[in-house]
């Protein structure tokens, strides 16, 4: 045993590293599990494909396209639904004792609600990801989480229905990302992760499909977001967007995340999570650090 | 739990050949720790895309195997940057790749008379692996119908069953001219009672005619669907289509299917 210790807490969620997959980058696990060299033990924690309360089958194709540094994806939400994912998925996810962190989809507050309700229920979740990036049906087809009031109402009605750990996923197509960050975390948000895809388009053959933007051409733009939202609340952030490589997970800690999410990355190196969880460990042994505050006190002091 | 085992790792090149306009043949070694024996027909691999700004996986057929040699080789055709960049691939450089991926079909030739591959184009690639193991284990006829769009960008096939290859192409400069899909008709027409396997793999509008013909016949007909990829691993839902027997997707439930399920519409 090293003694290095990557240990992190995110809202009362202890993670033996800070690292896990993105949602929609991971399956529910079961198909990396067959993947030589991948042991799901090993993560920081399990991040579950979005869920809804119905079974979803999703677009139809084209569902995604390549596009310099990124892609852009319009999966739209395929699940089995929540009752079949805690039935049929969540039993697998279940015997690698890693934390598993069910990503939570909803089209109006009810249904988040009832999911919440559902997965409250059940012994081997470890939190909640509420992705309020989903279009409010009974609000305009307006995101829920383009405002602070209805995120805040999401949230608040949550809150009550379960006392899971809640990590509320913010989307980046806002104006002001801050006060809804404030409003999610005022009314019982544990975390944030941040940032969901960027709204973006492509054109195949005269149609033009509008899906999610992710992969390192949106780093930047989560960089500065988490930037603006770690100055404004006192919870922990879970950061994502394009992180490949251990200085982009350095550069997420400067900004002040406090775990990161590995996703479009999983895709063109399907080991890339167990290379960084090692270069992680490795990069402390080699300068003598024994935990993630001394690495982040070491970046802050402008050493990478 | 899956049974099967997702191989991981840098496969060593083998030889970069071109085979024909802009087609060329890549072989890999996959070293000690890896094991090809365990790719079956119809499956394929995903290479790491070359150009650093890509970021999806690169899906290839796997073409062929050599269990003496411990390489697998893939055919592919220049059409843009990582294509570019594969043709310039060096004996000895390495490429990240996974696999084997999808569900392997191996068919049961013993419930047919003849057993015939049509490939159009690149679709060709899936069928040489095809035409080596069903030649080993039938008894009866192979056929093997390759069509492209001009004589230059056919890609010479040493193949192990006794019919002759029957090589169609648009332009007639070599083979018979026209498509063929015209070709496979008007074998389908003198066929009479005997029972069918066909396997098809190329662009869809030929493999839905294939599918049609094979239909009118009562012939049992499998497409092998290409498409593009994010993960080839069955986890970003890029691939999946709606067929008759529901959602699928195309890297992990196929890429095989049996033509009845495809709905031709839902494809890309």
């Amino acid at each position: 045993m090293s003694s290095v210790n990557l240990g992190v807490e995110i809202g009362g969620i202890r993670l033996k590293n800070p690292i896990m997959p993105a949602s929609g980058t991971f399956g529910n696990g079961e198909e990396f599990a067959g993947i030589q060299g991948m042991d799901l033990s090993a993560l920081g924690a399990l991040v579950t494909k979005g869920t809804t309360l119905e079974p979803r089958a999703g677009n139809p194709q084209p569902r995604i396209r390549e596009t310099a540094s990124g892609m852009i994806n319009f999966i739209g939400l395929a699940n089995p639904g929540v009752k079949a994912f805690i039935e049929e998925k969540l039993p697998f996810m279940a015997q690698f004792e890693t934390p598993i962190i069910v990503n939570v989809s909803g089209f109006t507050l009810n249904e988040y609600v009832r999911m919440a309700e559902l997965l409250d229920q059940v012994p081997s979740v470890a939190g909640l990801e509420i992705n309020i990036s989903c279009p409010n049906v009974e609000g305009g087809r307006i995101p829920f989480g383009s405002d602070a009031q209805i995120a805040a109402n999401v949230i608040r009605a949550v809150r009550r229905a379960t006392k899971l750990p809640l990590i509320v996923k913010l989307t980046p197509n806002v104006t002001d990302i801050v006060p809804i960050a404030k409003a999610v975390v005022d009314v019982g948000a544990n975390a944030i992760s941040m940032i969901n895809t960027v709204r973006a388009a492509f054109i195949d053959r005269g149609k033009i499909i509008q899906g999610g933007l992710s992969g390192p051409a949106i780093k930047p733009i989560a960089l500065c977001l988490i930037n603006q939202v770690s100055q404004a609340v006192n919870v922990p952030i879970i950061g994502m967007g394009g992180i490949s490589t251990l200085q982009d997970i350095f550069d997420f800690f400067q900004v002040g995340a406090s775990a990161v999410a590995i996703g479009t990355a999983n895709f063109k190196n399907p080991l890339v999570m167990m290379a960084l969880i090692d270069q992680l460990e490795k990069y402390c042994l080699e300068h003598g650090l024994a935990n993630i505050d001394q690495v982040k006190a070491r970046i802050k002091g402008g050493k990478g | 739990m899956e049974t099967w085992k997702i191989q991981v790792g840098e496969a060593v090149v083998v030889s970069n050949i071109l085979k024909a306009k802009d087609t060329w043949e890549l072989e890999l070694n996959l070293g000690n720790d890896l094991d090809v024996t365990a790719f079956l027909p119809g499956q394929f691999v995903c290479l790491a895309p070359l150009d650093p700004s890509s970021t999806m996986a690169r899906p290839f057929s796997i073409a062929s195997i050599s269990t003496f040699n411990g390489t697998f080789s893939l055919l592919y055709k220049v059409i843009g940057k990582n294509t570019e960049l594969m043709a310039r691939l060096a004996v000895g450089e390495k490429v990240k790749f996974w696999g084997p991926l999808g569900q392997g079909f191996l068919p049961n030739t013993d419930e047919y008379d003849e057993v015939w591959l049509i490939g159009g184009g690149i679709g060709i690639a899936p069928l040489i692996f095809y035409e080596k193991v069903v030649s080993e284990f039938q008894g009866g006829i192979v056929r093997v119908f390759y069509g492209n769009k001009t004589g230059a960008e056919i890609i010479p096939l040493d193949l192990y069953c006794q019919e002759p290859l029957i090589i169609v192409t648009d332009d007639g400069s070599i083979g018979c001219q026209g498509f063929v899909t015209d070709v496979v008709q008007a074998y389908m027409k003198v066929a009479n009672e005997k029972k069918i396997l066909v396997i098809t793999c190329g662009p869809k509008v030929m493999m839905r005619k294939v599918a049609d013909i094979c239909q009118q016949a009562g012939q049992d007909c499998y497409v092998i669907l290409e498409t593009i990829m994010a993960c080839g691993l069955g986890v970003c839902l890029g691939c999946s289509i709606k067929t008759s027997s529901g959602m699928k997707r195309i890297c992990h439930d196929g890429p095989v299917f049996p033509a009845k399920e495809v709905i031709w519409d839902e494809l890309s």
